[in-house]
């Protein structure tokens, strides 16, 4: 499962979800692409769920790149446990995505099998997702 | 000769968001035009014709005939490029433009896409293709842009690269890129990790990662 290798503190607050992705909301580097319409935090099992739909869709042909990385930690306190005595222990690793964030780029497949491949992974994912593709391939 | 396509911009007095949403509402983009001859003057296009204009061939390096529309009628005509473009990241529509005026006799630095030409040898053999470079700076008159700069690939094999030195560039046209740098090379296949082997991985998972800063150690206990 992604998570950070290093981190500098082991919980951080929650934060805010507003806006749309300012970065990261182009493809950079394949020729087709996965992007969210809305937000939410994708946990790492939901990233790495969508990865293996792609790859084992697409077989040996064509590559993959995940453009998220879960590096923010949420914390969870344990079942039946009263308020208070602190903030909770860090059970998973999410990525904060914004609406018009690339979570998925795919290079070297034809676009209707890219089309398909997308379609099986947004299909693990709690938000709304769109197949894109470069000017030229569209 | 690049076709000049033409668009009509109204000067635009008002600045501030709250006035570009209002403009932006009105199906009109709030736009910019400077030059290295011209003072910046605040315009507003449409942003249908605006999206027509770049969407001939040429792209985004179309050149556009700008009428200016002035406030007592007068129209001002200017050569302009895009120089950049502002879009909405969901709903693709234009939020702002720039707009660069030039001079048809002055050599100008445009970004100009690359097209693979053929069927790589290394992809009938099972390798992927992969695009490095998928623009390149070229700089020639405006006049002269190509809409794009072709690289035959069809000579290539598993593990081969094309580089910016294949490319065979129009007359008058200079590329500004490293010609050592690659635009597009075949990969071997990538394998998956099999089954066996991914399930070994959550022991690894399911630990912590390093802090990059040791935790404080904890009080010690207070004295009563």
């Amino acid at each position: 499962m992604l998570m950070p290798k290093k981190v500098k503190f082991r919980k951080q607050q929650r934060g805010r979800m507003t806006g749309l992705a300012a970065r990261g909301n182009t493809l950079g580097f394949g020729d087709y692409g996965l992007q969210a319409l809305e937000c939410c935090w994708l946990t790492a099992r939901q990233i790495e769920a969508a990865r293996i739909a792609v790859t084992r869709f697409i077989k040996r042909g064509g590559k993959v790149w995940v453009t998220v990385f879960p590096d923010k930690p949420v914390t969870k306190k344990p079942a039946e446990t009263r308020m208070g005595k602190g903030k909770g222990n860090p059970e998973e690793w999410v990525a904060v995505v914004r609406p018009g964030r690339i979570l998925f780029e795919l290079e070297g497949i034809p676009g209707d099998v890219a089309r398909e491949a997308c379609r099986l992974a947004a299909h693990k994912l709690p938000i709304a997702a769109r197949f894109v593709a470069r000017e030229e391939h569209a | 000769m690049q076709q000049q396509v033409e668009l009509t911009a109204q000067i635009r007095r008002t600045s501030r968001k709250r006035e570009a949403r209002r403009l932006r509402r009105q199906g009109l983009v709030p736009a910019i035009l400077y030059g290295p001859h011209t003072a910046p003057v605040s315009l507003t296009l449409n942003r249908h014709a605006l999206r027509q204009a770049l969407s001939t061939a040429a792209g985004e390096n179309a050149l556009i005939n700008l009428q200016i529309e002035g406030d007592g009628g007068q129209v001002e005509t200017r050569t302009v490029l895009v120089k950049e473009l502002q879009v909405q990241p969901v709903a693709r529509t234009y939020l702002h433009a720039d707009l660069y005026e030039i001079r048809m006799t002055e050599q100008i630095t445009v970004e100009v896409p690359i097209h693979l030409v053929g069927r790589a040898e290394g992809v009938k053999l099972g390798g992927i293709l992969e695009q490095i470079l998928r623009t390149a700076e070229v700089r020639c008159l405006p006049g002269n842009i190509p809409q794009h700069l072709e690289v035959d690939i069809s000579a290539l094999k598993i593990g081969g690269s094309v580089h910016v030195g294949d490319i065979v560039l129009p007359e008058g046209v200079e590329i500004l890129e490293d010609l050592k740098a690659s635009v597009a090379t075949v990969v071997a296949p990538t394998v998956e990790v099999k089954p066996a082997e991914a399930a070994a991985a959550p022991a690894e998972a399911a630990a912590e990662p390093e802090l990059v800063r040791k935790e404080r150690a904890k009080p010690e206990e207070e004295e009563e």
